[in-house]
């Protein structure tokens, strides 16, 4: 067998054995979904022509809670990543736009379907809030956050799946 | 020779007293010297490979939970010298009238009608709430809780507004990234 034909299997058998060894704090364990919802009692359509209209079992649930509850509800977008065994991650709800970001990282795995997670909330490049709230696989943890044309931000934070 | 004179003469910290018995277990047993320089060769391999205090991930935030738990000990403390130095009768003070007045309200409306409980009931006191840090200080947050003691929702009031001309689906990156993000995409890559 020529050099031509040995290099390239002798070059695959490393990549193969550098694999392998990849570092574990990588592995996913799960995944977390992000999302961002404008509210208002206003006028909706401020939000933007580029919105969508949010599911209705989700405006249910939001309007069952006090804090949350607002007559009209659009969704701005969303996020999926996954949830790293030892290191943080970071969901972009608003892609392309990073004007908010939330870093979360596992810290406890508790008994059943529930985490406790370690998360952070940044808004325009600054840190805004850190909490570190136990999260139930299936679940919703709500952030009432910032006013934005005469409404607020809601974001969704949950646990959409664990490995 | 204890562990604890072995510790005290690997860290040269032997008093005079100390150290007349290390010299006499040392005679007795030559060996244990290359024990000692052992240890002491471990100790600067650690001192070498570790530094000598490492900041923690995040630190601002393992501070406030630092703060909260001592906060916390205090409470449960004043509690329970309170509970100590009175009497339980004294303890109950007056609380017996508004409790009878209470009781009299719920004989009257078990009497008419029971009402299923309102929206707000559900949202008890939870047992397992986050801690919640906001650095910037100004912000005020309150965590509602659903019956299950599971929290729910986590209100910010007091937020900088993001200002009505940004378009979140035109806007491109932010100019100020955080350094942690940067670095975490590269890991992933």
């Amino acid at each position: 067998m020529s050099c031509s034909r040995i290099l390239p299997l002798i070059l695959a058998l490393l990549l193969s054995g550098i694999c392998s060894a990849a570092d574990p704090g990588l592995d996913k364990i799960g995944s977390l979904g992000v999302q961002l919802i404008y509210a208002t009692d206003g006028d909706a359509t401020l939000a933007g022509e580029h919105t969508k209209p949010l599911e209705a079992d989700k405006i249910s649930a939001l309007q069952g809670l006090p804090d949350l509850k607002f007559k009209n509800y659009r969704f701005l977008g969303g996020d999926t990543k996954p949830i790293l065994r030892g290191y943080e991650n970071w969901a972009t709800p608003l892609k392309p736009s990073k004007e908010i970001l939330v870093n979360f990282e596992p810290r406890k795995k508790l008994d059943g379907d529930r985490f406790q997670m370690l998360l952070e909330y940044w808004q325009g490049g600054r840190k805004i809030l850190t909490t570190d709230p136990v999260l139930t696989k299936g679940k919703s943890l709500y952030l009432l956050g910032p006013k934005w044309r005469k409404g607020r931000l809601i974001l969704e934070v949950k646990i959409l799946e664990l490995i | 020779m204890t562990e604890e004179l072995f510790s005290k003469w690997i860290d040269d910290c032997l008093t005079p007293d100390e150290q007349v018995i290390v010299d006499a277990a040392l005679a007795e047993d030559p060996s244990l010297i290359e024990e000692v320089e052992s240890a002491r060769g471990l100790g600067d391999l650690m001192k070498s490979e570790f530094p000598a205090s490492q900041e923690p991930m995040y630190p601002d935030f393992f501070n406030s939970q630092i703060l909260n738990k001592v906060a916390q000990i205090d409470r449960e403390g004043a509690a329970k010298t309170a509970e100590k130095s009175s009497p339980w009768w004294a303890r109950i003070g007056f609380a017996w009238v508004p409790a009878s007045g209470l009781a009299a309200v719920l004989a009257f409306f078990a009497g008419t009608k029971v009402n299923p409980p309102e929206q707000d009931a559900d949202f008890a006191a939870a047992t397992e709430l986050p801690n919640v840090y906001t650095p910037g200080g100004n912000h005020k947050t309150r965590v509602v809780a659903n019956a299950q003691g599971e929290v729910s929702v986590i209100v910010v009031e007091g937020l900088d507004a993001i200002g009505d001309d940004v378009d979140f689906a035109t806007v491109g990156a932010s100019a100020v990234l955080p350094e942690r993000y940067l670095i975490s995409q590269q890991r992933q890559l």
